[in-house]
């Protein structure tokens, strides 16, 4: 009976919560709609955990999926290494800067604020819970709040031992492992993906709009546009 | 849409695997050589490759690299002109 109790306990695969998830405001997406951005400047992360790799980790992986949505995304590695040259080592004191004159250096139409709010691997009972929370925060170049978000996910590895003492061994061993090298990257992109990108076929206005590289932009800001009309927007 | 290659790892092991950058930067310059110019390769790889360049001391390669994503992608035209203008006058 006990084991039954643990094995459900375990059997978390990834379990992603969002803040807004019961309840989605459908004119969320009005002040990107009104901006349609071309470019987004990712600055890099702030981190409010101690593990340094968080912020590269988390820098690195969001190019993909803004690439792939259809905007510019500034090099996150040569706008890290221009800041440096202007000035700006820590990620603090570029998310403290004013957002129009981040913009302005780069002649960007956007900034996008990344805060890391978790990103730990602890050891409970006998398995180990990965978990990251992060805050993201896209801003004009003027400073208008055009779009955020906050996602928590953690994953547990499966629990499909047989049981008994080897079981019990075994899972030690997975702890082990999943502690010498976390799976926080795949963690960290089901995460950007979930705030990010929106489902095919879904018009609950998940993720972000798309950017003009993309090839149904036209179709995207038409279907945009045909909805305010008979909706009528809010303001 | 794009051709990201292995650009995050590349990223990876710049910042926590100093023992592989040589061999994951050579890679990655490799990749990015292959497209010469091209659509394809996503927004932002050619600058990240003269960056890398830059570093290293490579003045001239690093300004082709800017030049390949100047062309390519308007919305760089403003932080790259002035960095390649830069750099050319040294």
């Amino acid at each position: 009976m006990n084991k039954l109790n643990l094995a459900l306990l375990l059997l978390i695969s990834i379990v992603a919560s969002g803040c807004a998830t019961t309840k989605i405001d459908p004119n969320r997406l009005n002040a990107f709609h009104d901006a349609r951005p071309s470019s987004i400047l990712v600055v890099p992360p702030m981190n409010e955990v101690t593990d340094i790799q968080a912020t590269t980790s988390v820098l690195a992986t969001l190019p993909y999926f803004l690439g792939e949505k259809g905007f510019y995304v500034f090099p996150v590695n040569t706008v890290k290494t221009l800041l440096e040259y202007e000035g700006y080592y820590e990620a603090a004191e570029v998310h403290a800067a004013p957002p129009e004159q981040l913009a302005n250096l780069f002649k960007a139409d956007t900034i996008l604020y990344v805060t890391i709010h978790e990103w730990t691997s602890k050891y409970v009972v006998f398995a180990t819970v990965t978990q990251v929370d992060f805050g993201y925060k896209l801003v004009s170049a003027d400073g208008a709040l055009l779009w955020e978000e906050r996602l928590q996910a953690e994953y547990s590895p499966n629990n499909n031992s047989g049981g008994g003492l080897i079981g019990l061994i075994v899972d030690a061993v997975e702890a082990a492992v999943e502690r010498a090298n976390p799976t926080y990257i795949p963690l960290t992109k089901t995460v950007h993906a979930r705030a990010l990108v929106t489902p095919v076929g879904n018009s609950s206005n998940q993720g972000i709009p798309l950017g003009p590289y993309h090839p149904s932009y036209d179709e995207y800001y038409q279907r945009v546009v045909a909805k305010s009309g008979t909706d009528g927007k809010s303001e | 849409m794009y051709d990201w290659g292995d650009y995050e790892q590349t990223l990876f092991v710049v910042y926590h695997e100093p023992e592989y950058k040589e061999q994951a930067l050579n890679n990655y310059l490799t990749f990015v050589r292959e497209h010469n110019g091209q659509g394809t390769l996503a927004p932002g790889l050619y600058a990240e490759a003269g960056t890398f360049l830059l570093e290293q001391g490579d003045v001239n390669g690093a300004v082709d690299f800017y030049k390949m994503e100047y062309e390519r992608w308007p919305e760089s035209r403003p932080m790259l002109g002035i960095l390649i203008e830069n750099l050319e006058a040294q």
